[in-house]
Formats: structure tokens, C-alpha cells, sequence
């Protein structure tokens, strides 16, 4: 399993669940999606792709108590998992080793 | 502060269970947060967005059903199951409600139906293209004689033909002209209408024959082949659909004449009572440039335009004109698409139609979409129950929708039968009064139509109901509604709404009616100046081949002699019909065609060339005056002693009179008729003027010349007057006729009331279309303000209970219903008003004599409306003034 590789937006969604530790649930997730990486998206989306991630053990879920401020509504906390984290790291170090000497060309422009 | 509810609705309609409270909650907080963050309107938007990028599909294969075990799975199928379990509750339901069912039904079947009928039409007429290739290319060129005012004029050969060589904008040009024949087989004799046409119109319109040939360029010669191509219809009722007629002699006006082809059905070039075509064979030499008789039809080459055509045909007539300066004519060119020529006076018509079904649509639409609403709330006791058996707010909701779209299918099904009345009873009612009528049928465009409008009828009236309808709390907002129970709730402000904006419409549509019905009734008041009462006539052509237009003037004289004997003898015998009070002879009829003008010039007048008056004038028997109930207000009627060889005599009207010799005695004055120099023609009588053409016309002058002196080129009507019914003379008329001329065909039988009556079939037509729609709407409106009366008086039970029981007499409670309806009724009217006053100014070339601000007409309409909204209310007000204080007040 922790040989596929991530998608980039499923990075993202990742990473926002661990940055928002305890607190990582619909709202936040999209909001911490705007706030910090700048992707503006529909909660559809989150969603769809928290769905993706739990069936893949990724991500991991459970319902909570619901709350004055959402109508009384429940919320679904997610947490990455040990598979879910070492798939990040695993992408992460594709990444890295990839953009090594990257830079310089980036800078130099195309080979002429 | 409150998240935006439609979209909230809309985005939980589309998530899937087992997310939907989940994403519920997220996006209200959501909300709320970028409330504060940044500001509410794009919070709003944001929220907006949100349902815009609901990926719908993708969402619900999210079946993580935590909660649940076993997983359901929201598949199509499943989807599939529940609407049909919806469906066969709301039958159920419905049928347990006939009466609501009903009334839901025969209200959207009307507006559905006529808006399908009536888009039809417009279909049919308006937008779709002439059945010819490239259809619109082709154009229609007319000369204009601006000083007469004639917009259309009919061309002489010569010009035609000048035209047709000098154009370069115009890839082709043909002319035709209208012409009859006598067509008689053994015993049978007919009369035959149809058109004299140049060789290359048939290619110019493209339609290929449905059996044989068309008329092509080699027939169009002088003194070619006597060939006629038959129309459809007049190969069915003459030849019994006989594909051996091809070829095969028949005698046409007493010469053999082969048929060279049959047209197919739906051909109908130039108009519908085309019944055959043959070929022109114009003779230059013969056809002189003032006898205009031809209809010029071109099309148009490839990339030019009809302006280039119009300013190219514009410059050709000046420089034909300069070339011919024998003919100072003066006259100008008219290039015309056809399809706008053949629509013509349609067009406004049919969009006033158009916008008339629409109101009466939108009316149906508020009333069902408030009875939806109004027994929406009666149902909360079994929404309730529904809820609390866990029946979610979204199924509810299409609980509701599926209800509402069942309804509006079946509606929509009636009212396709109801379209398909409605298609019969124009084809009846409208016959002439549209063009292209015969080509109306209900297409796949139609019914395409009648469905989408089915479908987003039941969406549009159901969506509110439902939203309002499944939301369990209403019972209490109703109950714990403090204050004035009429401006409660939404749902009841919508519904007041919705009367109001029912009874605006009616409005409007009832004042464009009575416009309309007010213009008809003066027009049909109008003295026609003759008495049409047991009048009846017909026209008898004896033949002449040698008469048609080219024969020398000596020809002419000569023809006539035999012409004149036949009906001096002719009226001899009719006279002596019995049953006949009086007969007479006329070569035009009153509103029954054959009118013509010439130029007259009155003794001691002198007139510029090409400026010399234009008068109707007429050739009638001694008798006429006296059989049409024509008053004869000085001097004698014609006599039998006004033969040829005595002096030129002539009968004129009183605008004549008053034309020329005003506080003059006009009996004894002489004029010419015809520009040249005619033998003078004395005035012997003055008589009442007689309207010709059209009622909403003001008769202009005309002279009348007796048929013993004149001239004329076909044949003349017989006038009859009888003391009983006038039409059993037609037989014996034929039998007369018989016996003079065997086989010679009695054609344009008419009474002249029918005459009359056909003349103002038009406005009529208009006028009564729009009666039906506008009494559609009053009874809609009726139907709607009693409904949402019965409901808010149902509603208000308790508090007029209380009302009573604190000692409110029962007159009061009455007023207080009734003025609530009156406050809805006025407030539609003032909107119904502004509405009428922007709206009817399109009716404005359709009325005669008439403003389209005519008060006595608006006031009318108004108290028609206001009237009607009273007794509407009235029952339910009584209900209500009859309140039982103690089972009111038990009630909860």
C-alpha cells in the first residue's frame, strides 16, 4: 500500500489534518486549506478525498458530539494514521529527491 | 445572521445520507465563521459556491455508512424505487383529495394547453421557414405609387420584364398573375382559380412536382402550349386523385388543355386557394406598361442583401421611368422578404396571443402553486407522522416535488388534448384571419413544449410548497403566531403574493380584452350604407377567351355586344323569379371583391398630370339601388333608357358630390373617366355612400355607370333581394343560367350579410381569442382568491372565534374578510393597471376608433376584476362571519 503514490491535493489534505492535530474535522480542514495553502475548495471536494484516504488507511475517523455553532449538527474528527504518515514522508523524500539540482535549472532556464 | 436557505436545502438534497448532517454542520460553521471574517455578503457567496461545486456524483459513491450497518447503497436503482414509492403515495393521496386533484388538473391543463396551442401557432406561422428552398432568400418586389398611398402594387409585363434584365442583385425574377378559367367534363362544369406564371418561377421556388412536370420556360412563350399543372386538392376533388389525368385533354374555357403535372400537398404558392398554374405566355407587344396585373417574386444572389436589392430596384424603376416619359408614372419599388409579406399583420397578432396564454399561464402556475401550499400545510399532521417515523427532510421534500410533477404530467397530458381543441377551433374561427393555417399541426416541437413546460411547471410549483410543506414546525408557527394572522408566516406572504400577482394579470388581460371588444362593437355598429338583408348574390362569367387583358379595344366593343345581351336576358329572367322582390346586376359587390378605381376629371377642374383624382367606381343594372337598399338622395336612377347610344351617363356618392361640387347642385355636372380624353359623362343622381373594402374605412368618393353604356373585362354579380330566405334562389339562378349558357358555372355565392360578416372576421377573430383568455384568467383569479380566502379563514379560526366570543358581531367579521380581499383585489389592480398601460399600447393598430387609454373600457375591466375578487371572498367570509365561538375555540 505505501508504494502508491500520493496525489498532490491528497498531500495537502493530509498534511492539514495533522497540522489541525486534535481539532481536524470538515470545517477546519477546508478552512485550513484556504487559510495556509491557499486552495480555495468545496467541501465536496474534502470529503471525496478524505474518503479516498480513509479507504485506503490512511486517514482514520470517528463521530463526535455535536455542537451549539453548527445547528446542533455532529462533526467527524479524521486523524492520519501510521500507514497515513509514512506514505507522507515516503512522498515527501520522492519529492526532495527529485528537486535536487532542480533549482539551478529552474534559474538557468532551459538547456540551450 | 441565518445561513441562506435555499442553498442549504438544495446542497442537502444532493449529499448523500450518511454524509448529509456532517456536511450540514461543517458549512454552517463554515458560514458563520467567514461571517465574522468577512462580512455576510461573502459569506453568502462562499456558501453559494459551495453549492455550485457540489461534485454530486463522486459524493455519493462515498458509502462509508459508519453508523449504519448493513450499508445502503444510494444507486439509481435505489433512487428509482423510493420515486416510484412516492409516486404511488401521492395517487393515494391525491385521489383521496378528487376535488383538489381536479381543480389542480383542469386549471394546469388549460394553461398548458393553450400555451401549447397557441406557441403552435407561432411556431407554424412565424418561425418556421416557407416550405421552398432557401426560403429566405426569396423576396417579394412590389411598385409603389406613393401618391395613392399603395404600398404594394401589382406590375405590368413590360416593367416586369425591364426589372428582370436590369437587376443584378436578384439572381432570378418571376411574376404571376391571378386568372380563372371555366373548366367543364360532360355534365360537369366548374370554375377554376389559379395563376398565370412566368417559366422560371417554379425553379425559383424549388418545389419539385409530386407527379409530372412544372411549368418551365419553354411553355412560357406567346401563343405556347395550353398546359396546366393541377394543385393537390383540386386533383383530389376534380380527378379523384387520378394519376392518368397526366397528359390526358380537358377543356378549359371551351379549348383542350393538357395536364403536364401534379403539386404536392403542402404546396400552396401563392396563397391557399391556388388551384392550378399555367404558363404566362406574355406578349411584350400586346402588354401595355399601365396594365398592371403581375406579382413579382425574386430571390436574392448569393451574399447580397435585401437592402443592396431595395436600393439596386429603387434606381432601376427612376432610370425606367426617365427612359419611358410617355408614361409619367411616378412610381417606386417595395422589396419584401416573403416570409414577412406572407405573415404580415400575423405577426403582432400572434405575439399579443402569445403574451395573453402566458399571463394566463403564470395565473394557473400561482393558483396550483398555491393550493400546493395551502394543502401543504394541512398535511403537517402526516408530514409529521412521516418525520417521526424517520423519514428525512429531503425525501420529504421530493415527496412533495414527485407529487407536484405527477400532477403536472397528467396536466400537461389533458392539456395537450385541450391544445388539440383549442388547434381545431383556430383552424375554424381563424380560417383566413392567419396565414399559413393549414400548415398548423401539433409537431414534435409543439409537444417537445407542452413536456418541458409540464416538467418545469411542476418543478416551479412545487418547490415552494415542498420547502415550506416539509418543514415539521409550521403547525407551530402557525399556532404561536402572535398579531395579525393575515402577514404571519412566509408561506402565507407568498401566497397573498401570488393572488396578487393572479389578479394583476387578470387585469391587464381583461382591460386588453374589453379594448378589443369595445373596438369591435364600434366597428361592427358602422352603417355599411346598404341594407344586407335577404340579400344574396353570385357571379356569373360567361366566356370570352378573346377578352383577356392585351385584346385591342375593338375586340373589346365587340365582345361586349353579346356580353350585354346575355345579361339583359339573364336579369330579365331572375327577375321574374318567384320569391324575388328585386334583382339587379354589379360588377363589384360591397366587401365582396371586384372593386376598382380610375381617374376621373370633373368639368372646370384642371389637374397636373399624374395628379388627377382616383375615385372607386362600379357598373351596375338599373335595378341596383333599389335591390342593395341604396338610398337615392337627388335626381333619377338609371333607366332602361340609358343605352349606348345615348349620353354617357353615371349615378355618383354623396363624398363625390362633396368632393367636387360642394353647395352645388351636382345632378347635371359632367366628368371623364380615365386621364385621356373620354367622352364627357353627365351626373343624373346622387346616392348614400357605401362602404366597399372595410368597415373601419371611411367610404370615399365613387361613381356608378350602368351596365348598358359601359365596359367591363369578366363577369358580373347577380343581385338578389327576396321576401324570405335568399339563399333557396341560388338553384333557380343555376337552373336560369343553365338554360342561357349549359354549363356555365355559378361561382361566389354569398348572402351579403355573410359578405358583412366576413369582412370583419379578422377583428373578430382577435377580439374573441382574447375574450377566451382574458375569461380563463377571471375565472383563474376567481378560483385563487377564493382558495387562499378559505385557507387563511380556515387558519384564523381560532382567533375569530375568539373575535365572536369577546362580543364581535357577525357583520363585522364579514367586512373584516371581505376587506382583506378587497386589499388584495386593489392592490392587483393597481399592478394590473400599470401593467394594461404599458402593455396595450401593442394593441394600438388592432383598434378602430379607439384609444388604447379608453377609461370607460379600463374602468370596466377594473370593476369586473374587483367585483369578481369580492364574491370570491364572500363565501369564505361568511364561513367565517358563521364561526361557532365554542368548536373554534375547542378545535386545538
Amino acid at each position: 500500500m505505501t508504494n502508491e503514490i500520493l496525489g498532490g491535493f491528497q498531500q495537502l489534505v493530509m498534511l492539514a489534518v495533522v497540522r489541525l492535530a486534535e481539532a481536524a474535522y470538515g470545517a477546519r480542514i477546508q478552512d485550513e486549506l484556504e487559510q495556509t495553502a491557499g486552495r480555495s475548495v468545496s467541501i465536496s471536494t474534502v470529503y471525496v478525498t478524505l474518503d479516498r484516504l480513509e479507504r485506503r488507511g490512511y486517514v482514520a475517523s470517528w463521530l463526535a458530539d455535536p455542537t451549539p455553532i453548527r445547528g446542533g449538527k455532529s462533526k467527524r474528527y479524521y486523524r492520519v494514521t501510521k500507514a497515513g504518515l509514512d506514505a507522507l514522508r515516503q512522498s515527501r523524500e520522492e519529492l526532495e529527491r527529485m528537486w535536487q539540482g532542480v533549482e539551478t535549472s529552474l534559474e538557468a532556464g532551459p538547456p540551450r | 445572521m441565518t445561513v441562506p436557505r435555499l442553498p442549504r436545502t438544495l446542497i442537502i438534497l444532493l449529499a448523500p445520507e450518511a454524509l448529509r448532517s456532517q456536511i450540514d454542520g461543517d458549512l454552517r460553521e463554515g458560514f458563520l465563521l467567514r461571517t465574522e471574517r468577512d462580512g455576510h455578503l461573502k459569506a453568502r457567496r462562499w456558501y453559494w459556491r459551495q453549492l455550485i461545486s457540489v461534485d454530486v456524483w463522486r459524493l455519493r459513491r462515498i458509502h462509508g455508512q459508519r453508523n449504519r450497518p448493513p450499508p445502503r447503497r444510494r444507486s439509481i436503482t435505489l433512487l428509482l424505487h423510493e420515486v416510484s414509492q412516492d409516486t404511488r403515495f401521492g395517487m393515494r393521496t391525491l385521489i383521496r383529495e378528487p376535488l383538489f386533484a381536479v381543480v389542480v388538473l383542469v386549471t394546469l391543463s388549460i394553461g398548458i394547453g393553450a400555451n401549447t396551442a397557441i406557441f403552435t401557432i407561432v411556431n407554424s406561422v412565424l418561425l418556421r421557414p416557407l416550405g421552398y428552398e432557401k426560403p429566405e432568400d426569396i423576396v417579394m418586389v412590389f411598385r409603389t405609387v406613393p401618391r395613392f398611398g399603395f404600398a404594394r402594387s401589382s406590375v405590368s409585363y413590360p416593367d416586369f420584364l425591364d426589372w428582370r434584365a436590369r437587376s443584378e442583385t436578384l439572381s432570378a425574377m418571376a411574376a404571376y398573375g391571378y386568372t380563372t378559367v371555366n373548366y367543364r367534363e360532360g355534365e360537369v362544369a366548374d370554375r377554376w382559380q389559379g395563376f398565370r406564371v412566368t417559366g422560371n418561377l417554379f425553379p425559383i421556388l424549388g418545389v419539385p412536382p409530386l407527379l409530372g412536370r412544372v411549368v418551365s420556360d419553354p411553355d412560357d412563350v406567346p401563343n405556347g402550349p395550353n398546359v396546366v399543372v393541377l394543385s393537390h386538392g383540386l386533383w383530389q376533388s376534380q380527378f379523384g386523385s387520378d394519376p392518368e389525368v397526366l397528359g390526358r385533354p380537358i377543356t378549359l374555357n371551351g379549348e383542350p388543355a393538357t395536364v403536364i403535372g401534379i403539386m404536392p400537398s403542402d404546396f400552396d404558392f401563392p396563397s391557399g386557394i391556388t388551384q392550378f398554374w399555367t404558363p404566362l405566355q406574355g406578349d411584350r407587344e400586346r402588354l401595355e406598361r399601365d396594365t398592371n396585373f403581375l406579382t413579382v417574386i425574386g430571390r436574392l444572389g448569393t451574399g447580397r442583401s435585401l437592402e443592396q436589392a431595395q436600393a439596386e430596384m429603387t434606381s432601376v424603376a427612376a432610370r425606367i421611368d426617365a427612359e419611358a416619359p410617355d408614361a409619367n408614372r411616378d412610381y417606386g419599388v417595395f422589396v419584401e422578404r416573403r416570409h414577412d409579406y406572407v405573415v404580415r399583420d400575423a405577426r403582432i397578432a400572434l405575439w399579443v396571443f402569445m403574451g395573453a396564454v402566458a399571463f394566463v399561464l403564470v395565473i394557473a402556475l400561482s393558483n396550483v402553486g398555491n393550493l400546493m401550499l395551502a394543502r401543504g400545510t394541512t398535511r403537517n399532521p402526516e408530514i409529521a407522522v412521516r418525520a417521526a417515523l424517520g423519514a428525512t427532510r429531503p425525501r420529504l421534500i421530493r415527496q412533495f416535488l414527485v407529487e407536484s410533477t405527477m400532477l403536472s404530467v397528467v396536466g400537461g397530458a389533458l392539456g395537450l388534448g385541450v391544445a388539440v381543441f383549442m388547434l381545431r377551433m383556430f383552424a375554424t374561427l381563424g380560417s383566413g384571419q392567419l396565414p399559413r393555417l393549414d400548415q398548423i399541426r401539433l409537431d414534435t416541437t409543439a409537444m417537445a413544449f407542452a413536456v418541458g413546460l409540464s416538467v418545469v411547471a411542476g418543478i416551479l410549483f412545487g418547490t415552494l410548497p415542498a420547502i415550506f410543506g416539509s418543514r415539521p414546525d409550521v403547525q407551530n408557527s402557525i399556532r404561536d403566531r402572535a398579531g395579525d394572522g393575515w402577514t404571519g408566516n412566509f408561506g402565507s406572504r407568498v401566497q397573498h403574493g401570488l393572488v396578487v400577482a393572479e389578479i394583476a394579470l387578470a387585469v391587464a388581460l381583461t382591460i386588453g380584452a374589453g379594448l378589443l371588444i369595445n373596438s369591435f362593437a364600434r366597428l361592427t355598429s358602422v352603417e355599411p350604407g346598404f341594407d344586407p338583408s335577404n340579400i344574396v348574390v353570385a357571379r356569373v362569367a360567361p366566356p370570352s377567351p378573346e377578352m383577356g387583358p392585351g385584346v385591342s379595344a375593338d375586340g373589346m366593343a365587340e365582345a361586349m355586344g353579346g356580353r350585354q345581351e346575355f345579361f339583359r336576358d339573364l336579369l330579365a329572367r331572375t327577375n321574374a323569379l318567384p320569391g324575388v322582390a328585386a334583382a339587379a346586376l354589379s360588377y363589384g359587390m360591397p366587401f365582396g371583391g371586384y372593386t376598382f378605381s380610375r381617374v376621373v376629371q370633373p368639368e372646370g377642374f384642371i389637374f397636373e398630370e399624374g395628379d388627377e383624382p382616383v375615385v372607386d367606381g362600379d357598373i351596375v343594372s338599373a335595378g341596383f339601388f333599389r335591390a342593395m337598399g341604396i338610398p337615392i338622395a337627388e335626381g333619377r336612377p338609371f333607366a332602361e333608357s340609358d343605352v349606348r347610344e345615348s349620353p354617357s351617363v353615371a349615378i355618383i356618392n354623396h363624398t363625390m358630390a362633396e368632393m367636387f361640387w360642394p353647395d352645388q347642385e351636382a345632378v347635371g355636372k359632367r366628368f371623364r373617366v380615365g386621364s385621356g380624353d373620354a367622352e364627357w359623362t353627365t351626373v343624373v343622381g346622387i346616392v348614400g355612400n357605401v362602404i366597399r373594402r372595410s368597415l373601419s374605412e371611411d367610404p370615399g368618393p365613387s361613381y356608378y355607370r350602368p351596365h348598358t353604356q359601359a365596359q367591363w373585362p369578366d363577369g358580373m354579380f347577380v343581385v338578389m333581394r327576396s321576401n324570405r330566405s335568399a339563399i333557396g334562389l341560388i338553384a333557380a339562378l343555376r337552373e336560369e343560367v343553365r338554360q342561357l349558357i349549359p354549363h356555365l358555372p355559378v361561382t361566389d355565392v354569398a348572402t351579403a350579410a355573410e359578405l358583412l360578416d366576413t369582412s370583419v372576421a379578422s377583428p373578430r377573430f382577435r377580439t374573441a381569442v382574447l375574450a377566451v383568455f382574458s375569461g380563463i384568467a377571471v375565472v383563474l383569479a376567481f378560483v385563487g382568491i377564493y382558495g387562499v380566502m378559505s385557507f387563511t379563514v380556515g387558519l384564523r379560526k381560532r382567533e375569530i372565534g375568539i373575535r365572536i366570543a369577546l362580543g364581535a358581531a357577525q357583520g363585522g367579521v364579514l367586512r373584516m374578510v371581505l376587506r382583506r380581499g378587497l386589499v388584495l383585489a386593489l392592490m392587483g389592480v393597481v399592478l394590473g393597471l400599470a401593467g394594461a398601460l404599458a402593455l396595450t399600447r401593442f394593441l394600438n393598430n388592432m383598434l378602430f376608433n379607439l384609444t388604447t387609454y379608453d377609461p370607460l373600457t379600463y374602468v370596466t375591466g377594473i370593476a369586473l376584476v374587483v367585483v369578481t375578487c369580492l364574491v370570491a371572498a364572500y363565501g369564505p367570509a361568511r364561513r367565517a362571519a358563521a364561526t361557532d365561538p365554542l368548536t373554534s375555540l375547542r378545535y386545538d
